[in-house]
C-alpha cells in the first residue's frame, strides 16, 4: 500500500482548511510493545492500529494496565515500540534522529500531564515561554505570545506567580498554555483531570474542548474520567493491549439516552 | 438602525475633520512630521503610544515627549496597551452611542471585550505553518531541510545561564548543602595558602617537607570535595526526573540538559569559591596575626591571588564534578515526565 499522497501547494492548503480536517494526523499500525520483567515478557500492546484525523478530540479509555499509557507514550514519541509503526503527520517516528524528534516534540506536539509538571523555579510566564525559547523565538515574540496564551487560559493576572503559588486547576491551565506555545498540531494529555477535583476537572475539559473547536488542534487524551466522554469525538477503549471498541459521539449519545430510559 | 442614521456614508468624525481649518502647507508639513515620528513603530506600539488619541489631535511635541517616555521606561507594556485599547474602545462606544442613540448604562466591560477580541483563537494559531511535517523531518524530507532542523532547536547560552542562576537562587537551601563540600575544600585551600603567605611575611619560612605534606592535604581535601559534590548532584538528578523529562517533552535536546546542569554547578562552584576563599583568608590572617608579627600591607597583595585561585579552582572542580551527573540527567527519558513516583 502506498502511503505517498499528492502534496497540494501551500496556498491551496491554506484555502482548503476544511479539507485538512480529513487528513490523518496520527496513525499507528500493528503496534506491539513488550516489556521484559525479570524472567517473563509482558505484552503491553498486542497489535494496535489507530487512525486519528486532524482536529479530532479523542479519548483513550481503559483500566490501569490495559496498555493505554503505553499506547499514549508511543504516540508521543516517548517510548519506542517493539513492533509496528507510528506516523505523526505522515512521518514515521522510528526514522527520526534525536534532533528531529526534539523538533517534533517542540513544535508539533503539546504535552499535558496529570501532575502538571511545571518547572517549579520558573514563573508561570517563563514556563509558558520555555518551548518558545527552544524554538528560537525572540524575547519580544515570547513575551507577547506568552501573555496572549495566559490570557487565553484566563490567567493573564498571574503571569509572575510561581507554580507553588497557584492552585491545581490554575497550574493545569498554565500547562495547557505551555502546550500551545508553538502552535502544535496535536495536544497529548495524560490524565489531565486526574489530580483535580470534579469542578476544576470540568473546567479543564471545557478549556481543552474549546481550544480543540476554535483552533482546530487535535486532542488525544488518555483518561478514565467519564466526563471526557461528553466532549470527545471518538472514544477508543483499550483492553488487554488491544482495541476493545471505538465509539463515536453519536453512538455514545444513543447509548447514554438508552441508559437514561 | 445604524444604517438609517449613517446614510450619508460619512463618519461623524470624518465630517468634523472636513469642516476643520482649510488645508495649508504648514499644517500639512506638521502632520507629515508627526507621522514620520511614528514610523517604524508596530501597530501595537502606535496604539499604546497614542492611548486612544488621534494623531491629528496631538501636537508634535506631545508625540515626541511620549516617544521619549516610552524609550526611557517600559511604558509600551501590556498595561499601556490595555489602557490604550480601553480608551480607543470608549471612543468607539461613544460613536456607536451617537449612531444608535442607545446608551449602555454601564458602558462596556473591558475584561469581557478583551476576552472576546484579543483572545481570538484563530489568531493564536495563526503561526501554525501549513508546511507538511513530512517535508521538514523524516526520510521524505530533503537532506538539506533535515540538516536545517538542527538549527531550529536551540538554547542560547545567555538563556541557559539565566535559567541556571534562577535555579540556584530558588533552591538555595539545597544548593548550600551541595556546595558546602566544595566551600569547605576551598576554605581549606585558602587557609593553607594564607598561612604560608603570613609565615613568609613574618620571616618564618617552613621547611620544604612541610610544604609538600600540605600540598598533599589540599589535593586530598579537594578530591573529597569533588566526590561529595558529585554525589549530591547525582541525588539531585534523580529527584528532578520529572523536570528533566518535561523539558525533553518540550523539545530540549540532551545537550541542553547537560548544559544546564554544568552551568548550574559552575555557578555553585563560583559562589563556593568566593565565600570559601574569603573565609579561609580571613580566618588564617586573624590566627596568624596573633602568633607572628607582620604588617597587613605585606600580605594583602597576596590575598587577591589566593582569592582568584580559589574561585577558579572552585568553579572548575565543581563543573568537573557535575559531568557525570549531567550525563546521567541527559539520559533521563522524556517519558520520565509521566512517572508519578520516583
Amino acid at each position: 500500500m502506498s502511503t505517498v499522497t499528492e502534496a497540494p501547494a501551500p496556498s491551496q492548503l491554506a484555502e482548503n482548511k476544511g479539507a485538512l480536517t480529513e487528513e490523518y494526523i496520527v496513525r499507528t499500525k500493528d503496534l506491539i510493545k513488550h516489556f521484559i520483567m525479570g524472567e517473563e515478557t509482558v505484552e503491553a500492546l498486542k497489535g494496535v492500529s489507530v487512525d486519528v484525523f486532524r482536529g479530532e478530540y479523542i479519548s483513550l479509555m481503559g483500566p490501569s494496565g490495559s496498555g493505554k499509557s503505553t499506547l499514549f507514550n508511543m504516540i508521543g514519541g516517548l517510548d519506542k515500540p517493539t513492533g509496528g509503526t507510528v506516523f505523526i503527520d505522515e512521518v514515521d517516528m522510528a526514522q527520526l534522529d534525536a534532533y528531529e524528534l526534539a523538533w517534533l516534540r517542540c513544535r508539533k506536539i503539546g504535552y499535558i500531564f496529570q501532575t502538571f509538571n511545571l518547572i517549579p523555579v520558573m514563573t508561570a510566564l517563563e514556563n509558558v515561554t520555555l518551548p518558545m525559547v527552544f524554538a528560537g523565538l525572540t524575547q519580544d515574540e515570547q513575551m507577547e505570545r506568552g501573555r496572549m496564551l495566559m490570557d487565553t487560559v484566563g490567567l493573564g493576572h498571574r503571569l509572575n506567580n510561581k507554580p507553588g503559588e497557584l492552585s491545581g486547576g490554575q497550574q493545569q491551565r498554565v500547562a495547557i498554555a505551555r502546550s500551545l506555545a508553538n502552535s502544535p498540531s496535536i495536544i497529548l494529555a495524560d490524565e489531565p483531570t486526574g489530580n483535580l477535583d470534579l469542578k476544576t476537572g470540568k473546567e479543564i475539559i471545557e478549556l481543552l474542548r474549546r481550544l480543540n473547536q476554535e483552533s482546530g488542534v487535535t486532542v488525544i487524551s488518555a483518561t478514565h474520567d467519564l466526563k471526557m466522554v461528553d466532549v470527545s469525538d471518538r472514544i477508543i477503549w483499550i483492553r488487554d493491549g488491544l482495541i476493545d471498541r471505538v465509539q463515536t459521539r453519536s453512538e455514545l449519545g444513543d447509548q447514554l439516552t438508552e441508559m437514561d430510559h | 438602525m445604524a444604517d438609517d442614521t449613517n446614510t450619508t456614508g460619512h463618519d461623524p468624525v470624518d465630517e468634523v475633520d472636513a469642516s476643520a481649518a482649510p488645508i495649508d502647507a504648514a499644517a500639512l508639513a506638521e502632520t507629515e512630521a508627526k507621522h514620520e515620528l511614528l514610523e517604524g513603530l508596530t501597530e501595537k506600539e502606535r496604539r499604546a503610544l497614542l492611548a486612544g488619541d488621534r494623531v491629528e489631535a496631538l501636537s508634535e511635541d506631545e508625540i515626541r515627549s511620549r516617544l521619549v517616555a516610552s524609550d526611557s521606561g517600559d511604558t509600551l507594556g501590556h498595561e499601556d496597551l490595555v489602557q490604550g485599547m480601553e480608551r480607543e474602545l470608549s471612543a468607539q462606544t461613544q460613536v456607536i452611542d451617537l449612531l444608535s442613540d442607545q446608551r449602555e448604562p454601564e458602558g462596556l466591560n473591558i475584561a469581557k471585550v478583551l476576552d472576546s477580541s484579543v483572545i481570538d483563537l484563530s489568531m493564536l494559531m495563526a503561526r501554525q505553518v501549513h508546511d507538511k511535517t513530512a517535508d521538514i523531518i523524516g526520510p521524505k524530507a530533503s537532506a538539506e531541510r533535515r540538516e536545517h532542523v538542527k538549527d531550529e532547536i536551540s538554547l542560547p547560552n545567555a538563556k541557559a545561564i539565566e535559567m541556571s542562576v534562577k535555579s540556584v537562587r530558588q533552591r538555595l537551601g539545597r544548593v548550600a548543602i551541595t556546595g558546602s563540600s566544595i566551600f569547605l575544600g576551598i576554605a581549606f585551600f585558602a587557609s593553607v595558602r594564607t598561612t604560608a603567605l603570613c609565615l613568609q611575611a613574618a620571616g618564618e619560612a617552613g621547611d620544604s617537607g612541610e610544604a609538600a605534606r600540605l600540598t598533599w592535604l589540599i589535593i586530598m581535601a579537594l578530591l573529597v570535595s569533588v566526590v561529595g559534590i558529585c554525589n549530591s548532584m547525582l541525588m539531585a538528578v534523580t529527584e528532578r526526573f520529572r523536570e528533566i523529562g518535561t523539558m525533553k517533552c518540550l523539545g530540549a535536546l540532551d545537550q541542553f540538559i547537560v548544559k544546564l546542569f554544568l552551568i548550574e554547578s559552575g555557578v555553585l562552584g563560583l559562589l563556593a569559591g568566593v565565600f570559601g576563599s574569603i573565609l579561609g583568608i580571613a580566618m588564617m590572617y586573624l590566627v596568624n596575626t596573633m602568633r607572628y608579627t607582620f604588617s597587613f600591607a605585606d600580605v594583602v597583595g597576596g590575598f587577591g591571588g589566593i582569592l582568584i585561585q580559589g574561585i577558579l579552582l572552585g568553579s572548575i572542580l565543581s563543573v568537573l564534578a557535575a559531568i557525570l551527573p549531567a550525563r546521567q540527567a541527559a539520559r533521563m527519558p522524556a517519558a520520565a515526565a509521566l512517572r508519578s513516583t520516583v
